[in-house]
């Protein structure tokens, strides 16, 4: 038996779908890596100035620091990660933030780790090392942003502390001579 | 390696078995997530997970490797046949993981067991694990690319 009163309501519902008062049910799209629920580590790499904080701060242990001749070598060892966030909180520059997304698996047990090398700034009397070279600069416009930087305390900021301390001295003991 | 031709159309039944090596049971928890998802209505593959090791196509290991447990691996890597593939799920199963430091605790499955793949991740999320399946067996789609810096 036809029903008739079935193309009643199938004449309605075509009239409602044509004016927009009713909206079908869109298919759920599947995306095999859902961003939203996991995060993803990202080095924005020219913007790290080796201070190492990240690694102080890390409750795995997983960056790891070591000096060089020329570099300071970080070792950020993404097999460890517990991606908590902390270096991003830590970081002065915002070089390591953790963004949604998700780590791709890889093949290799050596490929897990990412690794930056930033230039060592050594004390010009002595050589020893003071910190980076954009860590130095940093502070460096970080003190003396708001008015100029003299020679005098350019020099000062490239000497490492022991070296700073007689250079204040003899420069106190010259004034009392003259 | 065990492949699987991306050409066929019919859903590939993949039987899997889940080794348990000392985990916190996040791991644990988020394989068998998997086998719920809807992630796998789309997918070509399908996921059992079978009760013995014999039966199973794919090994997914969870947890860190410790002292106690070196013993029955041994005898686990003797019962499977080589063309298996096994992937190592979470930190702790690729490098130990935050219990590397520990007196009880060796290290990665990988001193043991030949890995085939590694999902870093603590823990890893079900559509990570998929798509490490996805592309250890079906096809190499995009791994992990390391990032070397250096300042000039």
């Amino acid at each position: 038996m036809f029903k008739l009163h079935l193309i009643g309501e199938l004449k309605e519902a075509f009239i409602n779908l044509k004016d927009k008062k009713v909206v079908l049910p869109k298919p759920v799209k599947s995306p095999l890596l859902i961003p939203s629920a996991h995060k993803k580590m990202s080095i924005l790499d020219k913007k790290c100035i080796g201070c190492g904080a990240c690694a102080t701060v890390c409750p795995a242990s997983c960056i790891g620091i070591s000096d060089n001749k020329k570099y300071r070598i970080l070792v950020i060892n993404i097999a460890e990660c517990i991606y908590c966030g902390l270096c991003g909180e830590v970081c002065p520059e915002k070089a390591i933030t953790l963004i949604p997304g998700n780590e791709l698996p890889s093949f290799n047990k050596e490929n897990l780790h990412h690794e930056l090398r930033i230039k060592l700034k050594r004390c010009e009397r002595c050589r020893e090392i003071i910190g980076t070279k954009k860590g130095v600069l940093k502070t460096v416009k970080d003190l003396f942003s708001k008015r100029g930087i003299n020679t005098r305390e350019l020099e000062w900021a490239n000497l490492c502390s022991s070296c700073r301390r007689k250079f204040q001295s003899y420069r106190l003991i010259r004034q009392n001579i003259e | 390696m065990t492949s699987i031709s991306p050409l066929t159309t019919a859903k590939k039944v993949i039987h899997c078995y889940h080794a348990n090596i000392g985990t916190c049971n996040g791991c644990d928890l988020e394989v068998l997530n998997l086998l719920s998802t809807f992630l796998l209505k789309k997918q070509p593959l399908e996921i059992n997970l079978v009760r013995s090791v014999k039966n199973a196509d794919v090994l997914l290991v969870t947890g860190s490797l410790s002292r106690s447990l070196v013993k029955r691996i041994r005898e686990l890597k003797e019962s499977i046949s080589a063309n298996k593939t096994i992937i190592a799920v979470g930190a702790c199963a690729i490098d130990g993981g935050l219990w590397r430091k520990s007196y009880n605790i060796i290290g990665g499955i990988d001193k043991v067991l030949q890995v085939n793949c590694f999902v870093p991740g603590c823990p890893p999320t079900p559509g990570a694990i998929l798509y490490s399946l996805e592309s250890a067996l079906v096809s190499k789609k995009k791994c992990f690319t390391p990032l070397l810096y250096k300042e000039k």
